[in-house]
């Protein structure tokens, strides 16, 4: 993409503005992606901004790339999981951080409903949440930050066909997921 | 034309095509996947599952919202903008300029000299006592100049003395881990954030971990008191940091919380600061003009300003509603007049106000 390699061509040689229009495109697609992978968001905003700011500082010395969104990605999740690494050093603030984490997971969904066009975003939520994180992870890179499979291959840190490999096993067991619950409130509606 | 008699629903779901069609990436695509569509009748359900499905992925679900990108946006720019500042001022004149930055003012109680006078037999946590005692040469800097000297660590961060102040840091600077810094006397300091290696800050009997950015150490007076503007920070007494029993004595501190630690009594204490500060940056004013809002939204406007936890029953005063426009008054004067005008009072304890109501009618 000519247009990353410009953008980031401009952020290394010290623009500001280059800067902050890269924070302003990516802040999003990367907080939304680092919540898939780091529960409390107030760490993972630390997390963002460490990454910028070491970005920034670093910023002579780091190497080309036409793709940013997967290199800020990667960078994001190789900073997250040193995080949580790192986190028996710090282990009084963690703990008083996962007060938020568990109110979150709690899955509080009415699975079963007859307004099906309502609740349909619920239900694919719910299925969302039972499946691995590595699954969640996957889904989110393909369609909410839209990569493809060489991208993605990348941020994980796995291989092509591992990808593409996962991403099927994971849209299946959805779909499988998906239509026993289907199948479920079909029955209870014809049941009541 | 691919065969599409045979597409289960991940075959959709991962067809460039057909995503970018749902996402109506590229109007183009419109006749074919109509016609697709109405060809194989029998996909329809899958197609109408799969845009679904693609549709609810693409939404943003978790609750960022524009403001607060607006201000991470700034914290950035402000954390990066430090470098290129030649000469920085005493911190009261930038104050607003901090406001994003993490600021800890740590007012340290026992000036050394005096408290050598006082007792003449060495303290275990004093400034000599951890010079003395520390396995590493230290670097000592003494600023006996009037004014503030600014110095710059090996890891790049800043530290202003003041006069008759003086710091010590081993060098190489990071070891085991840790940048460690001793203090006697008052500095303010801009820590370069590295999460590798925690930085800490010796002064007297207190342990100050910094987790946000800048803070600024003062040793006067009779207690060390550690004021927070915003982000994180904690402190323990050294006496209970080697003591994983009594780890629970560490105190963490949110903007516009203060410790205050008695060197005598070796007791930590959590308050508010005197004048808490608004922390929303200046030009996104928050909206205290309350029309006629039930008091819990009042409160967790409060809350959200000042990051200050309100602590109240809400059965009792679910029925209290406030008409009131407030400004730019203190932050006690408005919970005095919010007070007053529903009749309720207030105490703060441990960091937080506590609102004490019998409820409105």
């Amino acid at each position: 993409m000519e247009k990353d390699t410009l953008l980031w061509q401009r952020f290394k040689e010290g623009d500001r503005t280059a800067f902050e229009s890269m924070i302003r495109i990516y802040y999003r697609p990367l907080f939304e992606y680092g919540r898939k992978i780091m529960h409390d968001p107030d760490m993972l905003k630390d997390c963002i901004h460490d990454l910028f700011t070491s970005l920034w500082e670093r910023r002579a010395s780091i190497g080309n790339t036409d793709h940013i969104k997967p290199y800020l990605l990667t960078s994001l999740r190789n900073r997250i999981f040193k995080e949580k690494q790192r986190s028996d050093l710090l282990v009084t603030i963690e703990d008083w951080q996962e007060e938020a984490i568990m109110s979150e997971d709690a899955v509080d969904i009415k699975i079963i409903s007859t307004d099906a066009t309502l609740e349909n975003e619920h239900r694919i939520h719910h299925i969302m949440h039972t499946l691995t994180r590595r699954q969640q992870e996957i889904i989110h890179l393909k369609f909410y930050e839209n990569l493809s499979n060489d991208e993605i291959a990348v941020v994980m840190a796995i291989s092509r066909p591992a990808v593409s490999n996962l991403l099927h096993q994971s849209l299946k067991l959805f779909r499988e997921k998906w239509l026993s619950l289907l199948c479920m409130i079909i029955i209870l509606f014809l049941l009541f | 034309m691919k065969e599409y008699k045979n597409y289960n629903l991940e075959d959709f779901l991962l067809d460039d095509s057909f995503r970018n069609w749902v996402l109506g990436e590229d109007v183009r695509l419109d006749e074919l996947w109509i016609d697709i569509s109405q060809r194989y009748p029998e996909k329809q359900a899958i197609i109408l599952q799969a845009k679904d499905l693609i549709l609810t992925w693409r939404k943003q679900n978790s609750a960022l919202t524009n403001d607060e990108i607006e201000f991470q946006i700034s914290r950035i720019l402000k954390s990066t903008e430090q470098e290129s500042i030649p000469e920085y001022k005493v911190a009261t004149v930038n104050w607003k300029w901090w406001t994003a930055a993490a600021t800890v003012v740590l007012a340290l109680g026992i000036g050394w000299l005096t408290w050598r006078g006082i007792k003449p037999s060495p303290q275990p946590f004093t400034y000599n006592a951890y010079v003395t005692e520390n396995p590493v040469p230290l670097k000592e800097i003494v600023n006996t100049t009037d004014k503030s000297l600014k110095i710059t660590l090996p890891d790049s961060s800043i530290i202003e003395l003041t006069p008759k102040s003086k710091i010590s840091y081993a060098q190489p600077f990071v070891i085991n881990k840790k940048r460690e810094v001793f203090l006697s006397g008052e500095a303010f300091f801009r820590v370069t954030k590295d999460v590798q290696n925690p930085f800490f800050v010796y002064a007297n009997g207190l342990l100050t971990r910094v987790v946000g950015t800048c803070f600024l150490v003062k040793a006067s007076g009779e207690n060390v008191e550690v004021l927070v503007r915003s982000g994180r920070v904690s402190v323990v007494a050294m006496k209970d940091v080697n003591n994983q029993k009594k780890r629970n004595t560490e105190l963490l501190l949110t903007p516009n919380q203060q410790a205050t630690f008695s060197a005598k009594d070796n007791l930590i204490s959590k308050s508010i600061i005197e004048i808490p500060l608004a922390l929303v940056k200046i030009d996104a004013k928050p909206d205290f003009n309350f029309e006629n809002k039930p008091i819990s939204s009042v409160f967790s406007t409060l809350e959200k300003v000042y990051g200050i936890p309100f602590v109240y029953d809400n059965t009792i005063m679910n029925k209290c509603f406030l008409r009131v426009k407030l400004n730019d008054e203190p932050f006690f004067t408005k919970l005095d007049i919010i007070c007053q005008t529903i009749g309720a009072s207030y105490r703060i304890s441990d960091g937080q106000v506590i609102i004490t109501s019998e409820g409105c009618q």
